[in-house]
């Protein structure tokens, strides 16, 4: 007995000095994915100088402006004026006269100041992002305004700088979605910024216009359009405001695509039944890429060009697949549902985003991350997801629904973080596609 | 024409000649003048005119014959069921005894799937009738198909009440 | 703190208050296990596998959390587990016990140094292997989720994409008998809860830094070991520990130090 207590006793010892070694934890991802934002009052630049000679109320405007082009990103949540400890004013605009420790303390990440001056027939303005922490200058940019009509492009210009910085990304701000508005019997071609900025109509045609694709340079966009008696492909030009409009060979003419080298990538059913050809540069047939008995429709492209994905129905009911252009390989790429529908690539081609129909005959976005197969659905809630599209940097998914009543865009990211609306205008917009530029 | 009795067949001549501008064909009226006017005091119609309207007016019938019956599919399907293929008989009669009339075969869907998918499927359901057709005997370059997918529904709303009526292929013909 | 023998030993409380149910429920499987080894040789402290036990821990912690929105493809009973409380419970009570066999598995394979400890490790595991046939007779539910835990912890632990919370689970009595496990949970919820950083990055980041604590808990200091290379990140894990401050007390038998190693990914 006595033994087996001296045991349990240098055991204990043992133990003891064991245990003294180091205690490994790991922590997979932050407790949350938004920092803090914080937008201090606009200041003067000079010290004894006067917000109020700046003339059409302008730095409160470009107040605005950024505030709601951060509100779009999903990395951000907006501090309001009462959430910092001692009052809202900065102290300064610049690193060293500005009061961090009430911003650390009101748990401010990114702080931003703005600097104005009067000049011209509206005003110099200098904006700073600061990382709270430790004082570090993110990014700083200074802009000549001559006007409040440019406004707008100064906030956006400050905030896609603002994003690169964080994330290596700024295309967000100065890219360009195409969009399809319903206008009667009609449909028509729209373009706009990403946020839904200067919505642009490109077209005026008599008819139905449908599946618009953009180029990878973001200067050609493609169409089909379905006027009394056939289809027809458009091709519009972003920089002559050009369009082409094309008869091809046969009756059907379905979802036009780009491939990395200006081609465009069609489906036709010149075979007797709807297969993807690829167009030369003249709009001639070049060659068929996937030729099936079946539906074959929607092809979408990497940055590569080597990988396209497509629909099919091969199987019996539409699904997804993946056609690797150098070996020729096809593969499934949706594995749950009885019916996906309008693939869309990545850039880096590393995930599928598609639509698949749920019970109810309503569709929800899936994601597929090809290299791993996990299959997720990224969005959820009422209403019919369809034509998803992804953002240049691979991070956000525009797609149209009728979540709220008429179908509008929506915008999301690969996490599937809340999607919000991008305006668009009154009425009916569907099948988003997205640019370059 | 014998239904129309005289009356009728005068207020058709009357018709047929001011839409077809009497000028040209009754000669002694010089261009310059109010043809209808004159026409109808001038004279009846030659037998050869008297022909054509009757023919114009038949194909118009024969027109309005073949849009008149549409045919239906179910869900996803491009099938053609027994109904479907007694209406594409028919109106291959009506082809073969017009033969200048040219057809335009659309393929419609309902709204449930992606437009885009429905554009492809409409081109099976307009094949599939013209395939019938082209078995049925009519020469495939008097047939034409399009898709519309589900751009142009035949009933607006929802429910398999409406969506049964916007699964269908409708018939345009024309002369050539 | 202090272990103590004479308390009532089987006290499960999972849900909600992390430390009670964790401690509760490793009190729970340490009592009968401590009893059989006693009799069978010299004490087998629990803490002492602390290391090795950490990585089956880790794999069964993102398990069990269920995220609101994904599909996990590996067990049906993900949306099962969430609404269902007293089915969690049992699924707990059985996970303990199960991945104590495993544990003890694993311990065994990696201490070989003396045959009484392996003996007296079979002898738990035994135990271990008899309770744990019990569970899966008790309803569908319950296989499907120790079947579950089987992949996952065999297995690479797939398909927990949650939005930031797959490893936050509140002790849901998924501890696996040990304080220096239990207590490493603790630090990570703690400082989780602190820790901002936008989800943007394709690259993986991981820094990790050695934190100094009081017994108390507070945090004394801590330096960066091994940067991710990106200034921000490193930054916001600073700032995240500099809010924390203060951890729970440290367990007697954990050290005072702690080397936390922090990834801009879920445990996917």
């Amino acid at each position: 007995m006595r033994t087996c207590f001296l045991f349990l006793i240098m055991s204990l010892l043992a133990s003891n000095l064991w245990a003294a070694s180091v205690l490994n934890v790991d922590i997979y991802g932050p407790g949350q994915t938004r920092v803090n934002l914080f937008l201090a009052p606009p200041l003067p630049r000079e010290q004894a100088g006067s917000l109020a000679i700046i003339p059409d109320n302008a730095p409160e405007q470009l107040q605005r402006r950024i505030q709601a082009n951060c509100a779009f990103l999903p990395f951000f949540k907006i501090l309001a004026p009462q959430d910092i400890v001692g009052g809202p004013s900065s102290g300064g605009y610049v690193g060293k006269n500005i009061d961090f420790n009430k911003f650390r303390l009101s748990r401010a990440d990114v702080l931003v100041t703005a600097a104005w001056a009067r000049a011209g027939a509206l005003g110099e303005v200098e904006l700073r992002a600061y990382e709270v922490y430790n004082g570090r200058l993110i990014v700083g940019k200074g802009y000549s305004l001559l006007s409040s009509q440019q406004i707008p492009e100064a906030a956006a210009r400050f905030c896609a700088d603002l994003m690169e910085a964080l994330t290596g990304h700024g295309d967000f701000f100065r890219s360009n979605l195409a969009f399809v508005k319903k206008e009667g019997a009609r449909k028509q071609i729209y373009m706009s910024t990403a946020q839904g900025l200067n919505v642009q109509k490109i077209t005026n045609l008599d008819g139905i216009c449908v599946s618009p694709a953009w180029s990878h340079d973001g200067q050609k966009l493609a169409f089909v359009f379905l006027d009394k008696r056939r289809h027809n492909l458009c091709v519009w030009d972003r920089r002559t405001r050009n369009l082409v409009r094309e008869h091809l060979p046969g009756n059907t003419l379905i979802a036009p695509a780009f491939t990395n080298d200006g081609s465009v990538a069609i489906t036709l059913d010149i075979g007797g039944n709807p297969d993807i050809y690829r167009l030369a540069p003249n709009f001639r047939i070049a060659g068929p890429i996937v030729q099936n008995w079946g539906i074959d429709i929607g092809p979408d492209f990497d940055r590569s060009g080597r990988k396209m994905v497509f629909v099919s129905n091969r199987l019996g009911n539409p699904h997804i697949f993946i056609k690797d252009l150098a070996s020729g390989n096809v593969r499934r790429v949706s594995m749950t549902g009885k019916y996906n529908t309008g693939p869309s690539i990545s850039p880096d081609g590393s995930q599928v985003v598609f639509a698949q129909m749920m019970s109810g005959g309503r569709h929800k976005l899936f994601l597929v991350d090809l290299a791993s197969g996990y299959e997720r659905q990224l969005t959820f809630g009422p209403g019919s997801d369809e034509d998803p599209t992804w953002s240049p940097d691979g991070y956000f998914i525009a797609f149209s629904s009728d979540r709220t009543g008429p179908n509008q865009i929506y915008l999301t990211t690969k996490h599937g973080d809340e999607p919000i609306l991008i305006p668009t205008g009154p009425g009916v917009s569907t099948s988003p596609a997205w640019g370059k530029l | 024409m014998k239904k129309f009795g005289f009356f009728g067949l005068l207020l058709l001549s009357l018709s047929l000649l001011v839409a077809t501008g009497c000028s040209k064909k009754v000669s002694s009226i010089p261009s310059g003048s109010t043809a209808a006017v004159d026409c109808n005091v001038q004279g009846s119609l030659t037998p050869e005119q008297l022909q054509a309207q009757r023919l114009a007016e038949m194909q118009r019938e024969v027109i309005e014959r073949i849009a008149a019956n549409k045919i239906y599919f179910a869900f996803d399907s491009n099938e053609l069921s027994q109904e479907s293929r007694q209406i594409l008989t028919d109106k291959a009669q009506m082809l073969k005894a017009n033969p200048n009339l040219i057809l335009l075969i659309e393929g419609h869907c309902d709204e449930r799937g992606t437009n885009e998918y429905n554009l492809a499927l409409g081109e099976r359901r307009s094949r599939a009738a013209y395939e019938y057709l082209v078995l049925a005997g009519i020469a495939s370059t008097r047939l034409q198909i399009i898709s519309y997918g589900e751009e142009y529904p035949a009933v607006q709303g929802t429910g398999e009440a409406v969506w049964g009526k916007n699964r269908r292929d409708e018939f345009k013909a024309s002369a050539k | 703190m202090r272990v103590n023998l004479e308390r009532r030993t089987y006290e499960v409380d999972l849900i909600g208050v992390a430390h009670k149910g964790k401690a509760g429920a490793k009190r729970a499987t340490s009592g009968p296990a401590k009893a059989e080894q006693r009799k069978a040789a010299p004490k087998i402290p629990d803490v002492t596998p602390a290391p090795a036990q950490k990585k089956p821990e880790k794999k069964a912690l993102p398990e069990k959390v269920v995220p609101e929105k994904t599909a996990l493809p590996l067990t049906t009973n993900a949306t099962k587990e969430a609404p269902p409380k007293p089915e969690a419970k049992k699924e707990a009570v059985a996970k303990p016990q199960k991945a104590e066999a495993k544990k003890a598995a694993k311990v065994e394979k990696k201490q070989t140094k003396e045959d009484i400890l392996a003996a007296a490790l079979g002898d738990a595991k035994k135990t271990a292997a008899t309770e744990e046939k019990a569970p899966p007779q008790t309803g569908d539910a319950l296989a499907d989720a120790l079947a579950s835990v089987e992949r996952d912890v065999s297995g690479q632990g797939k398909g927990t994409a949650g939005d930031g919370t797959a490893e936050d689970g509140p002790g849901e009595g998924d501890s696996t008998g040990s304080l220096a496990d239990w207590y490493a949970g603790q630090v990570q919820k703690a400082i989780r809860e602190n820790w901002r950083f936008p989800r943007f990055s394709n690259v993986v980041l991981a820094t990790t830094v050695e934190l100094r604590l009081s017994r108390g808990g507070e945090i004394l200091s801590s330096r960066i070991i091994n940067g991710s290379g990106r200034v921000d990140f490193d930054a916001s894990i600073l700032r995240a520990i500099e809010d924390t401050k203060i951890l729970p007390p440290v367990p007697e038998d954990v050290g005072d130090t702690v080397v936390a190693t922090f990834y801009n990914t879920e445990n996917q």
